[in-house]
């Protein structure tokens, strides 16, 4: 519950701050973005699988932004900035279904 | 899709875990926050999401794109002062006209040129002849007469019973061509392996081609006033 609330506080913040992605940033936020929900995603099912661990969930959060990010800044440097972009998104587009396809089978049974 | 409920730590653990629960709404804090700047960078501005090489490709695009613009700004500046000045307009105007009376034949024509006398033509055909003419005008020919018949646009070769016919003037057993233009490059067409005088050779006839400083073309046509055409008002 007190996930969802920090969830609603940090986008009422975003809506109210109306902050300014830095230049550096910017490839990276929304590829962070993405692994971010993956890790969301994840963490929603193995709650609901009765087996959520806050440190697997932290660590797993931090390190899918950071791997992500690398991979995109990675990607730049090698010229293939746009490519690889895609692959991350996929991949983890392909994670946060399965993940809530099984979510959906707890919820729903079915 | 329902939140999930929260669970009650076991009580061993309630320490740890309320600090990392808080970690755990720190970083959804952060998601949703993350969520949101980047939803509104990418609606506030549509170059923000674009990538460094997209982006120099767009002001290459937009620069080249640019200078073809002010070229055409140029040309219509320059057209217009010229439809300003009147004496500009009606100068050209019979420019155009000279132009026109050449192409059209309907006035005697003179300049520097080639004059070629064939003899022996019983065996010419028609498409002979429209092969040289051909060549004529790609050597750039401004005018053509053959046998004193002007040639145009229109002119047209018939093999008859009695032999050639150009536009329904019947030619003799030899013709002429009288060429106005670029003397020495017509002449080097004229004589290319497979050109009009090998065309002729064939035939059996002799030509003789001779570049002059001065070539007069006398014929002349009449023009017919077009029965169905008119000029298009809208366009031009």
């Amino acid at each position: 519950m007190i996930a969802v609330i920090g969830l609603v506080i940090g986008v009422v913040l975003g809506l109210v701050l109306q902050p300014s992605v830095p230049a550096e940033l910017q490839p990276y936020l929304p590829i962070a973005v993405v692994a971010a929900l993956d890790a969301l995603f994840g963490a929603v099912r193995a709650r609901l699988e009765k087996k959520f661990d806050d440190r697997v969930f932290v660590t797993s959060f931090l390190f899918n932004v950071l791997v992500a990010a690398f991979i995109v800044f990675l990607g730049d440097q090698l010229g293939v900035g746009a490519q690889l972009t895609t692959a991350v998104v996929v991949v983890l587009g392909i994670r946060i279904f399965s993940n809530a396809a099984s979510i959906r089978r707890h919820v729903l049974k079915a | 899709m329902s939140a999930p409920t929260p669970e009650s730590a076991p009580a061993e653990n309630r320490g740890r875990g309320i600090r990392s629960q808080l970690l755990v709404a720190g970083l959804c804090l952060l998601l949703g926050f993350a969520i949101v700047t980047q939803v509104r960078q990418t609606q506030g501005d549509e170059l923000a999401g674009v990538r460094q090489d997209d982006l120099i490709r767009l002001a290459a695009e937009i620069t080249q794109r640019n200078e073809v613009l002010e070229q055409e700004a140029a040309e219509l500046r320059e057209d217009r002062a010229a439809l300003l000045s009147g004496s500009v307009d009606s100068r050209s105007a019979e420019d155009y006209l000279e132009v026109q009376q050449i192409l059209a034949g309907t006035v005697p024509v003179e300049g520097p040129g080639v004059v070629m006398d064939v003899t022996g033509t019983s065996d010419v055909t028609a498409q002979d002849l429209v092969h040289v003419l051909e060549e004529l005008r790609n050597a750039g020919a401004e005018a053509i007469s053959l046998s004193d018949v002007r040639i145009v646009a229109s002119s047209h070769f018939v093999h008859t019973d009695d032999g050639l016919a150009v536009d329904g003037v019947q030619l003799e057993d030899q013709h002429q061509w009288r060429i106005i233009g670029d003397a020495a490059k017509i002449a080097v067409a004229l004589d290319i392996p497979g050109g009009a005088l090998d065309a002729y050779a064939n035939q059996g006839a002799t030509v003789e081609v001779e570049e002059r400083p001065l070539v007069q073309i006398t014929a002349i046509r009449t023009v017919e006033e077009p029965e169905y055409a008119t000029p298009n008002p809208g366009e031009n």
